[in-house]
């Protein structure tokens, strides 16, 4: 089901993942790195941000690995990272797709 | 010195979500300011009146409250933590127009929103199992048994059952209501609309002030209709010592008698309990006096109208009826 449900990432879950797969965050990390890595392009509100933690870590997607302070260190799971590369790939294709379609015309 | 602080009584329930944040900015708007939420009353914060901006988080709110983290976030963003909502949500404000929403992919609230949902179909069910219990008790789905229990209970008694009934009914459509209305906004959410804002909702809010904080007194009104043994909603119970019920004698009646008996037995018929008096002269002109409980369902019913009898009898003119007996004792005899 879990799979099924993050077939396709929405951009906010996708950039969630990558600022996991660079290593372990809390959810301050993760929005910084988030707007940073966008340059403030995508928007993930605070109340989002939490739900879709909470969310990835009852899906598998992400586990919780320990405390920082009083921050939450989240890392990503074999299945995040899959999700992550399965993602990563079918965007790829997606712009190959889209320049072939460009050189065509 | 007057106080800077001032109470509301809270008209929507926590899942009222999109309502409470406008109710919150509507206060802000007359110079009150959110500060904590007890079970029926918000406490307010007496201030100049400003444009605010209120949202409930709803998700991950664990004992009241979210994570420090979460809080260090918001506040980074814009936003400040005020309190919780009657323990489901936590009431964030800000004044910044142009602090981003909280939630800005809506789509992923569909799961909270769908415990707390189930949170509230349970509120109803509670509700229904009270109405059906208070139903049952008044002798339904039984006929004959509403009927005896509409006829024999005390007026006062009967008003405040109308009441509670009628009270626990209004409850349940206001409540079912609420649930429509946030099992409505979950599916739009769920198919990627954002959280209303500016829902007035002036006519729950009226009709919420009243039912929510009466909540209490129904359940405790409930509770002493269908739960206490000793009371009205009893009369439906089969007798069968009758040892307590008032037999009238011959003493209590100011009549002279030789002799007196008494007996009785219940059937179930719809008829009421009655009771008989037979007054006759034996074949040696003893006077006999006798009394007779007859379809006795009701311990409560026969003493209303055991008394109500005495009562009667005590009306009667005594000479008179012993004349009429025995000039038909005399004929009879002749």
């Amino acid at each position: 089901m879990a799979r099924k449900k993050f077939s396709t990432l929405t951009e906010p879950m996708f950039y969630l993942l990558m600022s996991l797969h660079s290593g372990k965050k809390c959810g301050i990390d993760i929005s910084e790195y988030i707007s940073r890595r966008s340059s403030e392009r995508v928007k993930l509100g605070p109340g989002t941000l939490y739900a879709l933690l909470s969310e990835f870590e009852q899906e598998g997607l992400i586990k919780y690995v320990g405390v920082d302070g009083k921050r939450k260190l989240y890392e990503l799971t074999p299945t995040g990272e899959k999700a992550y590369n399965d993602e990563l790939m079918r965007l790829r294709q997606c712009l190959a797709d889209a320049k072939e379609a460009e050189n065509d015309e | 010195m007057m106080s800077k602080f001032v109470k509301r009584v809270i008209p929507f329930e926590s899942c009222d979500i999109p309502a409470i944040q406008n109710w919150l900015e509507d206060m802000a708007e007359k110079g009150l300011f959110f500060k904590e939420c007890g079970v029926f009353f918000a406490k307010f914060e007496k201030g100049e009146p400003k444009d605010m901006r209120y949202r409930l988080d709803f998700c991950d709110v664990v004992a009241c409250d979210i994570p420090e983290e979460k809080k260090e976030l918001y506040e980074r963003s814009g936003w400040n933590v005020v309190g919780d909502f009657k323990n489901d949500c936590v009431v964030i404000c800000t004044d910044d127009p142009d602090a981003p929403e909280i939630y800005t992919d809506c789509e992923l609230l569909a799961k909270p929103l769908k415990s707390i949902i189930s949170k509230y179909r349970i509120y109803l069910a509670v509700l229904c199992v009270m109405l059906l219990t208070t139903l049952a008790h008044c002798g339904l789905p039984n006929a004959v048994r509403v009927i005896r229990f509409l006829g024999y209970i005390p007026k006062p008694f009967f008003a405040a059952v109308l009441i509670l009934l009628t009270l626990l009914i209004g409850e349940i459509i206001f409540r079912a209501a609420r649930l429509i209305k946030l099992k409505a906004m979950a599916r739009r959410i769920k198919n990627g609309a954002d959280i209303p804002n500016g829902e007035k909702g002036g006519f729950s809010r009226a009709v919420g002030k009243v039912l929510i904080p009466l909540a209490i007194p129904i359940t405790v009104a409930w509770a002493a209709f269908v739960l206490l043994p000793d009371n009205a909603a009893d009369s439906d119970a089969e007798i069968t010592d009758f040892s307590a019920l008032p037999f009238p004698t011959c003493e209590d009646l100011g009549w002279k008698c030789d002799e007196q008996s008494s007996s009785a037995y219940g059937s179930d018929s719809v008829d009421s309990t009655i009771v008989n008096k037979r007054y006759f002269l034996s074949q040696n002109g003893d006077v006999n006096f006798r009394t007779e409980y007859v379809d006795m369902n009701s311990e409560h019913a026969a003493k209303l109208l055991s008394e109500d009898k005495i009562e009667r009898l005590k009306q009667y003119d005594e000479a008179s009826y012993n004349t009429a007996m025995q000039r038909r004792y005399e004929l009879e005899r002749d």
